[in-house]
């Protein structure tokens, strides 16, 4: 109830974000500070002013050089790879790259300009992950890559016709694929397995789409040398559902459930990153009070991502008793974001400007008993498994990844931080408040299966360590959304006896929220490393582009390499230590 | 980055770990523990058995939709097309008509097609009228493809409708002090906390104390 | 009506007692039209001794049924949590969740079908003996739900006939759970006639 003190009678004054005026980021000087230096020291790129990140842009001929520059000098990590369609220009499509360099925290952008039949070379040779990301543009643009070694559709199915992204395909066009259609694989010998005694027959398997052991709609076909895997090609795509389409059809608004569906284990922080984005292209920042449910929910669902991943990966290997003993705190959880929003899974909670109601006043209580109800349960999961000799055999040394392939790919989150390389959005450019909390991000070493369950064990330990402390604080008070008519919708006391407040409400659900034209990114740490939203305004209701970097897609292209050289059973043990999950691998 | 992290050691096993028994009796005994909890804790199992035993969601819970009526028994839905427009899967069809007394429009048509529909609330969110509230209803599988599409007849309930079984509703919406849906709107004083249990928030877990 | 709670100290859910299934949705809701109609076969023709049989076998093949979960996208994460503590579907006997479509008859599709596994979807389907029966769990698989988009089939309708739909986003897990009493309780009466 104190909430409603801040609103009064007097209508709002505020100049509109609807205004015309592109948008400029407040630190946009430091960041073309930056992007001068690094022109300077590259040589032929021009500079792209007034971003959020330094951006720079580059000629199609020069782009092999200028990434192979830009990681000697120490971006090692291929975040993104990703297109834009522009069609009232002359070169279309803008290709865009953006790349992290550890060392000094910081990412750069460049984009490429290319017109309807050009091609651009290909980046393979400089980072691994963008095979890919490469094959993703050629399917959602046409953008052809010289010297790709797999150039075909990898998220649309294999009879599909046209490119959906660019502006001129109707997002309802569909095309059926028939059971002839259907791509038969077959994966190229890995050069280790060559000349291995070939009087046996080799078998190629198919791990198919329908496979209690992938989670989720994943297809890997191995050609077996015995026992041993000796060659590996997957496929994804299985439940591409069109997100980034999707966005353009539909408001800002409309998006949220939709962002809510990509990593539907943690669906909050989907949620959150989304409407950081948009907050970012607005200018404004969310109450306090909303900063912190963020936090707290979103810990919590990074929590649930966790237990299912634990859970569903020891199934796999045959121990079920840890998954009834992880999913029943899991419940709690749910019964906790339900009682907040309605809704136990896919929760639709944030809004722009901040949530859409506020937490019940039992939040706090309900908090605290479960944060002291989950480390019974995971101390129990853990002594079950973690010494365990069946266990330890089953994921000691199993599909091991060395940290530069695993930079060279793009890894993030639990997965590389299993590798040695201590990397989290939330120490490294921290949001929400995460600064605040007393919290360590935990690393190993191996880069194997092994590795990845100590990371997300350790993990759940930090979420409830920052949980503990974020109820220790208490909720602050005010308001749960913005106080800005253009952004939110004014409380509906105000809608039933207002005249001003019922028309900002009709504008808002007609017109929804307008902000400035610009560009932006905004990146969360997601249950599986860096999930980042890159969104482009041209001023109407509908996004002109929502990018979602989908933190599971370098994971997954790095697997067939992984498990080269190992066993079905370690490659089934290993996939589930990945987390992929595939509503956000196929966006 | 060198502050705030925990360098995780691989334990290699040693000694009787290498055993398999070992392992295996410490695993019994944790799970033994679990059941004999359960087996003399019957009353604190976590098994809500449907359907003797129902879970009571929250009163925010989106489950299937109800557009409440007036006190003379009129909808107060009066076709304006929020609900519609806001809808991300567009499963709600209307079809306005007007009143010739009142020259209120009213919906000749409102149908929602729930196998659309996601359940995320916006309808809710966007009426101006305290029309469309969400109960905690879920119970809605159907065998017939057609009973998805609930029109009228299955939405509109009697004025007057009890708060309980509702869940998601208008944020600070129209629940007045009757505790009733909705009041008749201008000059109807309205709660200032919508739902049940937003009463003040416990003081010791609140701190900074209310704005 | 206040609601009577059953106290469990160890959960934050709320519980209350609740009502058998086959009566509909609780009493001061509406139910949907035809909730409480059912169409009786006519049986004119059929001896005793083949319709008790029948009853006999529509009796055993509703209890004993084995899920096959097709679980793509988010509702197979509910799927996952009615196998579990909470709600637990072996109290009813079907927690045999086989994932091989020979040895299961109860295929429940709990995800978005997309136009790339339509034809795995079909072939699934193909492969499973009679009597087999769908569940469409979410709108995803019963309509396409939100997503009018190139690459999605609207409904698996399209491709395999479907005997229960299940609507919800995801559908809570007594949601469906309901859905498939439902299917058990027309099964054991003898309204759905398979091979």
């Amino acid at each position: 109830m104190s909430t409603l003190t801040k609103y009064s009678a007097i209508p709002y004054t505020g100049p509109a974000p609807t205004n015309r005026e592109p948008f400029v980021p407040a630190d946009a000087a430091k960041h073309d500070t930056r992007g001068e230096e690094l022109a300077a020291q590259l040589g032929n790129v021009a500079q792209e002013r007034g971003q959020d990140l330094p951006t720079l842009v580059a000629d199609k001929n020069d782009i092999v050089n200028v990434l192979t520059s830009l990681k000697t000098s120490g971006f090692t990590l291929p975040l993104d790879l990703w297109g834009v369609d522009y069609p009232n220009r002359d070169k279309r499509f803008d290709v865009m790259y953006q790349l992290y360099s550890l060392q000094n925290n910081e990412r750069v952008r460049l984009k490429v300009r290319v017109g309807e039949d050009e091609s651009v070379p290909t980046t393979t040779g400089v980072f691994k992950g963008y095979n890919w990301f490469e094959r993703e543009v050629f399917d959602m643009y046409g953008v052809k890559f010289d010297g790709h070694p797999n150039l075909r559709r990898i998220l649309t199915h294999e009879q599909f016709q046209g490119h959906p992204l660019r502006k001129d395909y109707d997002p309802a066009q569909r095309w059926l694929l028939t059971e002839q259609g259907v791509a038969k694989l077959e994966p190229k010998i890995d050069p280790r397995f060559e000349n291995v005694d070939t009087d046996f027959e080799r078998v190629t398997l198919n791990l198919g789409p329908s496979h209690p052991a992938t989670h989720g709609t994943l297809r890997i076909v191995v050609t077996l040398d015995g026992e041993t895997i000796i060659g590996a090609e997957s496929e994804i795509g299985y439940l591409h559902r069109c997100f980034e389409k999707m966005s353009e059809t539909h408001t800002y608004q409309q998006v949220i459930p939709f962002t809510d569906r990509l990593n539907y284990c943690s669906a909050i922080i989907n949620n959150v990153g989304y409407c950081m984005a948009v907050e970012k292209l607005l200018g404004i920042e969310a109450p306090s009070r909303a900063q912190h449910i963020r936090l707290m929910l979103s810990e919590f669902m990074r929590l649930s991502d966790h237990i299912i991943c634990i859970g569903t990966n020891l199934v796999d290997m045959g121990a079920l008793t840890n998954f009834w003993y992880l999913f029943q705190p899991r419940e709690e959880i749910l019964g906790l974001v339900e009682s907040c929003c309605g809704a136990r899974l896919l929760p639709s909670y944030t809004r722009i400007g901040g949530m859409a109601v506020d937490v019940p006043s039992n939040f706090l209580e309900n908090s605290q008993r479960l944060v002291n109800m989950l480390p019974k349960f995971i101390d129990d999961v853990e002594k079950l498994v973690m010494t365990n000799r069946i266990f330890r055999d089953r994921v000691d040394g199993v599909a091991p990844i060395s940290a530069e392939d695993a930079l060279s790919y793009g890894f993030t989150g639990p997965c590389l931080r299993a590798c040695g390389i201590p990397f989290d959005i939330r120490k490294a450019s921290p949001y929400l408040g995460y600064e605040t909390y007393d919290w360590n991000v935990p690393v190993a070493e191996g880069g194997d299966t092994y590795a990845r369950f100590l990371v997300r064990f350790e993990e759940m330990r930090q979420s409830l360590r920052i949980l503990q402390q974020a109820i220790n604080r208490g909720l602050p008070p005010g308001p749960v959304i913005v106080d800005n008519p253009y952004v939110a919708l004014p409380p509906k006391e105000k809608v039933y006896n207002e005249m001003e407040s019922l028309i900002y409400h009709f504008k808002m659900i007609m017109h929804g929220i307008q902000p400035p034209v610009g560009e932006t990114y905004f990146q969360v740490e997601g249950g599986n490393g860096e999930l980042g939203f890159y969104v482009v305004s041209d001023g109407t209701k509908n996004p002109y582009r929502v990018r979602v970097r989908p933190p599971c897609f370098p994971i997954f292209e790095a697997y067939t390499e992984m498990i080269t050289g190992q066993t079905i059973p370690d490659a089934i043990a290993a996939l589930g230590s990945l987390n992929i999950i595939a509503g956000e691998l196929d966006h | 980055m060198a502050i705030g992290i925990v360098k995780l050691e691989r334990q290699t096993l040693r000694g009787a770990q290498r055993l398999y028994l070992p392992a295996v009796v410490s695993g019994m005994l944790i799970t033994i523990r679990h059941l004999l909890k359960n087996l003399f804790n019957l009353k604190k199992l976590p098994v809500i058995s449907y359907p003797e035993v129902k879970r009571v969601y929250s009163e925010r819970f989106r489950g299937r939709h109800i557009l409440t009526s007036r006190e003379d028994g009129t909808t107060r839905c009066v076709a304006c097309y929020m609900c519609s427009t806001a809808c991300p899967a567009e499963c709600i069809t209307i079809e306005a008509g007007e009143d010739e007394r009142t020259r209120e429009k009213f919906p000749v048509r409102y149908e929602i097609d729930l196998l659309r529909c996601i359940f995320c609330g916006y309808c809710v969110d966007a009426c101006p009228e305290d029309a469309i509230y969400m109960t905690r209803d879920y119970e809605m599988s159907i065998d017939t493809r057609a009973r998805a599409v609930v029109g009228l007849r299955d939405l509109v309930v009697p004025p007057n409708f009890p708060v309980e079984p509702m869940g998601w509703r208008p944020y600070y919406g129209a629940i007045d002090k009757k505790g009733t849906a909705g009041g008749t709107g201008i000059g109807q004083p309205l709660r200032t906390a919508p739902f049940e249990d937003d009463a003040p928030p416990n003081p010791e877990l609140f701190r900074g104390g209310p704005a | 009506m206040p609601i009577q709670k059953i106290e469990n100290s160890d959960s934050i859910i709320p519980r209350k007692a609740g009502v058998a299934p086959g009566e509909g949705a609780e009493k001061g809701l509406i139910t949907l039209p035809g909730e409480s109609e059912r169409e009786v076969e006519d049986l004119a023709g059929a001896s005793v001794l083949t319709t008790q049989l029948e009853k006999v076998v529509d009796w055993a093949r509703g209890n004993s049924l084995w899920p096959l979960p097709f679980g793509t996208a988010c509702c197979a994460i509910e799927f996952m949590s009615m196998v579990s503590s909470h709600y637990d579907i072996s109290r009813f006997g079907y927690e045999v969740v086989r994932f091989s479509p020979r040895q299961s008859d109860l295929l429940i599709v709990a995800g978005t079908i997309v136009d790339k596994i339509a034809p795995v979807l079909k072939k699934i389907y193909d492969q499973m003996p009679e009597p087999k029966y769908v569940i469409a769990m979410g709108a995803c698989a019963t309509s396409g739900g939100f997503y009018r988009a190139y690459h999605v089939v609207q409904g698996i309708d399209e491709i395999i006939p479907v005997d229960i739909w299940v609507p919800g986003c995801p559908p809570t897990p007594d949601g469906l759970m309901y859905g498939i009493l439902k299917l058990a309780d027309k099964i054991k009466r003898g309204e759905i006639k398979r091979g």
